[in-house]
Order: structure tokens, then sequence, then C-alpha cells
């Protein structure tokens, strides 16, 4: 029963729709929702508006609790704000979600106030509710949008950069899933996606950039597709009608920056959807920002790429210059690339039986070293191969295999142990660079990728080619280097004895040692003349190197010869021969150690023009420095004497005539040098020829720069 | 061969008072690969033959025959020469060892040197 206090609060609160006055007609009218409820809550009028608002009709709502259009998570909020109005509360503005008859979720900004009697008591309340969904929905997409523009703004990671746009376009607009595809060659490939069921995506790795598919048409056409329901889609891309969708709207926007679009994404929702301008413009202008970021980041990683491949070149260039061991050039370089450009590295040359030689081998990770060198000499390359290394040196052009399958391991794999090292390797991008110089393909450098990260294409075999090039010009010379400094040394051989006098009472033995390849061949000489009971030994250096200093070397042994043969003394031969060095105007520099042994009285004159000291272990074992001096190098001075000592040598003597390279090493005094030839002497055979096997056995290994010639010489008595 | 040359040379001309002397400085080392550098510097337009040549040889911390040439050549071009250089140096050993330390004009000092040579040329 409803008592007559209740009958008139009522009737208060329903008042003014059924009243024909001006503030019914108001209500009546408004835009905004106008309701009023009791004290208990239970809606009493409902206004037009408000049945728009919530779809609920007036006769359908009065007389029932408000908390029907109270979603769920609001619950109990309608009690809050009823208990502040009957203390008496107005509530301004107050913004919250309600739910309509449909179970949307509105956003409605709220005005409540207290309705009370004529004895000023509360009996319910007026709400004003205005719908803000709208509103609400574009002030967040407008913050939406600055968030993606700020994030953006210097981001020049790629991969961010799309999880970010991805992120946000989706949650933007309340989508389902979403995928970024980018262009690649006539090709999309998926670069990014979330919220794809299990599979839902895999049909859409990669797929051709004409196939009438939403992406690619968005691509093609620079132009965003919009579709709201699974039969327009298949209307507009008659293509799909067998795929598995699924989905029932479709957002696509192609990224582009300046130029044709080179990316597009995607945005999937399970229901029906419209698309409203306010979404259309924040998904425009969000993508736009990514395209604008995506080329940013593309032009920085180009650019990063390129000096990152000028300092590889400059490094590869200095690497070349070092050495001229065209072997040790390859494994240098493969070490260079897979420190940069790839993961592994195989360089192959071909050899003198035309068949290819691995040369060097390297991986990134060392421990595959062995395995990628056991793929090499299990499976060796079949010369007729119709395709890698044997075709590239065939066609002399460049294998690209951008992307390498595992279906295209199993192809390729001899057995199933082949494509298991193929597989623990990995192979997943690989590229074929002949090496080339002068016309002529001399082998190949195979840069492969094991990070499928790392895709090659046509600007890394630009790269690749250019470092090939490089390479082979460097061994060529190298080759051409070394072909040159064989003839330098066998042009100083030939200069030098063939094989050294049988004098009776000394034994005898030299020693030419050329220096390593990669220096020249210097004027190094020794000779040995034997005459009427003396005998003659010389060593001697000219300046220079190369032919030139070896063919010197050569006239002036001889002009020496004629002059000791003639029976100069030790100090006029030298004297002569300074001077006809001077009057020839292409004439070195040159030192000289020239000692005359008398057979028969053991005892020997000698001149050092410029030389080191020869050493002399006496019979007792002490080693004693033949360091006489006063006459400087030959060639260039005038009034040069020969200046001549004495020394005894009885039997038993071992002398010791050597050039500089044995005694000079750089940050080092020579006399440290010289003392150490000395102490090898003193613990050397009493033999010339074991004396010198050993002394140059002990010093071999330190004497790579410079040539070295030896000569010893035993008093036998 | 190495991209860094390991021999610098550098050239400045010098008052001996009635006329000048050029200073050749040379740091580094000398050998095959660095002596042509040196000979170049004695043949370029700042050294006069008839003017004085100091050599400053302090800095050197390598040096093999190919440097002793240079030396020589300076020695037969420039009567007026001073080398200069550390006692117990790498160019004092060589030119000890090649039988030259007693007729190099030897000085420990560039401003020895230049003292030296003024004297000779008054």
């Amino acid at each position: 029963m409803i008592t007559p206090a209740e009958q008139r609060a009522v009737s208060l609160l329903t008042l003014e729709l059924e009243d024909s006055s001006r503030l019914a007609s108001l209500v009546r009218d408004s835009d905004d929702a106008i309701i009023t409820k009791d004290r208990e809550a239970v809606v009493r009028s409902w206004n037009p508006a408000a049945e728009r608002m919530y779809g609920w009709s007036m006769e359908e709502i009065v007389g029932r609790p408000i908390s029907i259009i109270i979603p769920p998570h609001r619950a109990g909020e309608d009690r809050q704000i009823l208990d502040r109005i009957l203390a008496g509360e107005r509530v301004h503005h107050y913004e919250t979600d309600r739910i309509t008859k449909d179970g949307r979720i509105i956003m409605v900004s709220l005005t409540v106030s207290p309705i009370r009697d004529e004895l000023g008591e509360i009996v319910g309340a007026s709400v004003i509710a205005r719908d803000i969904t709208a509103r609400h929905r574009s002030e967040e997409l407008a913050a939406r949008l600055q968030g993606v523009t700020s994030r953006l703004a210097k981001e020049l990671d790629p991969d961010i950069v799309l999880e970010v746009i991805l992120d946000q376009a989706v949650a933007g607009l309340g989508a389902d899933a979403g995928a970024v595809g980018m262009v690649e060659g006539d090709q999309v490939v998926l670069a990014g996606h979330g919220g794809y069921s299990d599979g839902g995506i895999d049909d859409w790795e990669r797929f051709a950039l004409d196939a009438d598919v939403p992406m690619a048409r968005a691509i093609v056409t620079g132009e965003p597709v919009w579709t709201t329901s699974a039969q327009e889609l298949t209307e507009r891309f008659p293509g799909l009608a067998n795929a598995r969708i699924m989905f029932t709207s479709l957002a696509v926007l192609p990224l582009a920056a300046g130029g044709s679009p080179f990316a597009a994404i995607s945005l999937s929702f399970n229901q029906r959807r419209e698309f409203d301008t306010e979404e259309r413009a924040f998904l425009v202008a969000a993508t736009q920002q990514a395209a604008n970021a995506l080329d940013r980041a593309q032009r920085y990683e180009s650019q990063r790429i390129s000096e990152q491949r000028q300092r590889v070149l400059g490094e590869v260039g200095e690497l070349l210059s070092r050495s001229l061991d065209p072997d040790t050039i390859l494994v240098q370089l493969a070490e260079t690339a897979v420190h940069y450009v790839a993961d592994w590295c195989a360089i192959d040359l071909i050899d003198d039986d035309q068949g290819l030689r691995s040369v060097a081998v390297a991986h990134v990770d060392p421990e595959a070293v062995e395995l990628a060198k056991e793929l090499r000499n299990r499976y060796p390359v079949d010369p007729e191969d119709p395709t890698g290394s044997p075709n590239v040196i065939r066609t002399g052009e460049t294998e690209l295999y951008s992307v390498i399958t595992d279906e295209m391991l199993v192809e390729a794999a001899q057995d199933s142990e082949h494509l298991e090292i193929m597989r623990k390797l990995g192979l997943t991008s690989a590229m074929i660079v002949p090496l080339r110089a002068r016309g002529r393909v001399m082998g190949t450098i195979s840069l492969i990728a094991s990070d499928p990260e790392r895709r090659y294409d046509e600007s890394d075999v630009e790269f690749a080619e250019d470092l090939a090039r490089r390479a082979a010009l460097a061994i060529d010379n190298a080759r051409l280097f070394s072909r040159e400094h064989e003839a330098a040394v066998m042009l100083q051989r030939s200069l030098l004895p063939q094989s050294l006098p049988e004098v009776a009472g000394v034994e005898l033995a030299a020693l030419y040692e050329p220096a390593a390849p990669g220096w020249e061949v210097g004027g190094d000489w020794y000779e040995v003349t034997a005459d009427e009971g003396t005998v003659s030994v010389t060593i001697g250096d000219v300046a220079g190197r190369g032919i030139k200093a070896a063919a010197i070397m050569g006239r002036i042994r001889s002009a020496l010869r004629a002059y000791v043969l003639d029976g100069h003394t030790p100090g006029d031969a030298i004297g002569r021969l300074d001077r006809i060095m001077r009057e020839s105007p292409e004439m070195e520099m040159a030192t000289i150690f020239h000692l005359d042994l008398d057979l028969a009285a053991h005892s020997a004159r000698y001149v050092r023009a410029g030389h080191p000291p020869a050493l002399l272990r006496l019979p007792d074992g002490e080693v004693v420095r033949l360091a006489g001096g006063g006459t400087p190098p030959l060639g260039i001075l005038q009034g040069v004497e020969g200046v001549e000592h004495e020394v005894s040598m009885p039997p038993g003597s071992l002398l010791l005539l050597f050039t500089d390279g044995l005694i000079e090493r750089r940050n080092e005094d020579l006399i440290i040098g010289l003392g150490r030839v000395e102490e090898a002497l003193a613990q050397a055979p009493g033999d010339a020829k074991g004396a010198l096997a050993e002394l140059a056995n002990a010093f071999r290994d330190e004497m790579p720069g410079d040539d070295v010639a030896m000569l010893a010489m035993a008093v036998v008595g | 061969m190495s991209p860094k040359p390991p021999l610098e040379v550098t050239i400045e001309t010098r008052s001996l008072g009635q006329d000048d002397a050029a200073v050749i400085r040379a740091k580094g080392e000398i050998d095959l690969a660095t002596a042509e550098r040196l000979a170049a510097a004695l043949a370029s337009p700042a050294c006069a033959n008839e003017n004085g040549l100091l050599l400053d040889l302090t800095e050197v911390g390598f040096i093999d025959s190919s440097g002793l040439r240079v030396v020589m050549v300076a020695m037969r071009d420039f009567p007026r020469l001073g080398v200069v250089f550390a006692e117990g140096s790498p160019v004092e050993r060589l030119f000890e060892l090649a039988q030259m330390l007693d007729r190099v004009p030897c000085f420990r000092s560039e401003e020895e040197a230049i003292a030296a040579l003024m004297d000779g040329h008054p």
C-alpha cells in the first residue's frame, strides 16, 4: 500500500512530464536525459532523451530500480550517489559509465540534485545525464596520438617503431588482433603481429605484393581499406572467399613516407564494427607517424651500414697491404668478414690442377669452425656442380640466396649427416662472390648467414663484390711480387760462388739466406779466392735492395777478385775498389770485410771497410772481435784508404764473417746482437760446416727482415 | 708497409748570421723503407749545398745501413755539416761499427752544432 505521503512524493517526482507547463516541455525536448528517482532509487520519470540514450522506453523502466542502467563494474554507485543527495548534497558533472538496454557501455556526465516537498523534505533526486562517449573517445584518441608521436619522435629502432604502432592502433580502436607487413622485393613479409589465435596468422607470413588481399591492395593503391563485415570483405576481395577468415571487420592502412608505401598495418575485429571519422583520422595520423619514424630509422640504419662498410673496407685495405702471402691475406679476410658481414665465411682458390682448394674457413662461433671445416673435408665441392662456387668460377657471376629454407637444405644434402652438419651450422642466407683480378677468376668467397635476421640483398652483394675485388687484386699482386722476389733471389744466388774452392789447410763453408717474401732481396755477398799459399775470404753488403743491388754486388765482387788475383794486398785492393766505385755513378755504398790468410805462417791481414767486425774463435775457445778500424764504407767519401790489421790464426782457429742482418734488431743495441753471436760461436762445433749450420739454426727465426750472408773458415793446419 | 710512416722528417731554416743553415730533424726509424724520405729532404731546395746543414738524429730509435748511406751522402755533398745524436744512441753505435764515428762531424745538441757551423764561417 502506498501511504499518502508517498503518493504525494510520486506526484512531485512525476509532475513535470504530465504537466503541460513550460518546465515540462523543456524536459521533454531536452537533448540531455532527465530522470527522477525516489528515495529507494526507483525510476519515477524518464524523458525521451533518456529513452534515446539508454534504449529503455519510459513504459519499460518507470517503477524499476535505476540499477538497471548501472554496469557491473559500477555496481553500488547509484546507492552512493543517492546517499549523498539524501544528505542534502548535489553532484555536479560526475563522469561515469552506464550500460544501455542492448549492453553497450556509454560514458555519461551526471548532475544530480535533490527534490524536496513543500515542507523541505527530500523525496527523491533529479538526474541530468549527458552522453559524453564521443567526446571522451576523441579525447582519448588525441591523447593516444600524442603518445605515439612523442614515442616515435626519436626512435631509431625499426622493431620498436613497429611494436609501438601495432600496440597503439590495436588499443586505440579496441581491435582484437593486428599485424604489420613490410614490402620486400615483390613480396609482403610479416614484420610483427599480435592478438591472433594459434595459427591464425600462419598463412600470411609472406605473400605476393600483387595478391588480391587487403594488405597488398592498401600498399599498391596507397589507400586504406575498411570493411565492416565478412561479407563485404569477400565481395571486395573475391580471392579470400575460400580463405580461413577469423574476423568480421577489418581496417588496413598503408605506410608511406614521401614515396610509395613500403608497409601496411592491418587491424582485425571479431565483432562487426563501423569506423567513425575520428577513428579513421586517428589511424591515418598514427600510421603516418610510424611511417615517418620507420623511414627515418631505415635512413639511419642504411647510413650506419654504409659507414660500417667504409670502415670494413678501410680495415681490409690495411690488412691486405700488411702481408704478401696470399693464404695469410685470405685467412685474415675471412676473420674480418665474420666480424662484420657474415656468420661464417669460406674462401676457396683454384689450385694448379684446376681443383678447388679451401684456403680459409671462419665462423663467429669458434667451436663451429671445426664443424665448417669438417663439412668442407667430408663433402668436397664437385667442380661440375651446376651451382655454388664451381658455377661462380665458371660464370664469374655472384650467386645470391637471400632466403635459404630448411627444404632447400634437405634438397642439397647428400645424406642425413650432411644435412645435420648444415643444420647445426645454420644456413639462412648466403652469397658466393667471385675473386677476380685482371679479368681472371681465381676463386670464391662464400659469405653465409646463420642468423635469420640477416638476409643478404643486392646492396650486400655490391659490398661483398667490392671486398672481393680488393682482396683479389691484393692476392694477384702478392703472387706477382712473389715471382719477382724469386727472380731477385735467383739472380743473387747466381752471382754468389756456386761452390767454394778446396784449399789445403782450411775448411770453408758459406751460406746466403734471403730475406722472407715480403721483404726485398738485399746485396749481401761473399767470396773466397785461393792463390799460391794464401786464401782470401771476403764478405760484403751493398746498400739498396732488389735486382739493382744484386747486380752491383756482382760487379764489386768480380773487381775485388781481379785485384786479389793480381796480388794486391787487402789494403791496396780495398782502396782501388773504392775508387772504381766512386767513378761509376750508378754504384752504391758498400761495406766489406776482407781477409788474407797466409797458410804457412797462419797469420792474416784484414781490412774492415765500415763492416761489422768478424769473429775469431781461437784454439783455446776464446772469441775475439776483428774490429780493427780506419776504413769507412766504400763508394761515397773521398780519400778512403784500406787500413790493414794483422791477426794470428793458429790451427784450430775458426773465423766467422757475417753481414749486419745477423746482429741487427729493432729496439736493441748492435753490441748486444754481436755478443749473442759471440756466445753462439763459442759453443759451436769446431768445423766450419757444422758451426755455420748451428748458427743458421739459432738465428734463422730472428732474421726475417733482412738477408744474411755468412762465411766460416776453420784453420786445420 | 704500415699506414703511419714510422719516420717523420721536418725541415727548418736557421740563421747562421751571414747565411743560413737547413735543419733536418728525423724522428722514428730509418731503414730501407724510410731512408728515401730522409734522402729526399737532403735534395730539397731548402738545403743548398753551399749553406750549412744540420742533421738532427737525436730522436732516431733505429738506423741501419740505408740510413748510414744517407748520412755519408750528406757528408760528401755538404761541406758544412753537423750531425746531432746522443751518446750511446743507436745512431752512434752504427757509426762506431761502420768506422764512421771519427769522420762524422758529430755534436750532442743543435746549439752546439750551430755554434760550430758559425765558427767555420765567421
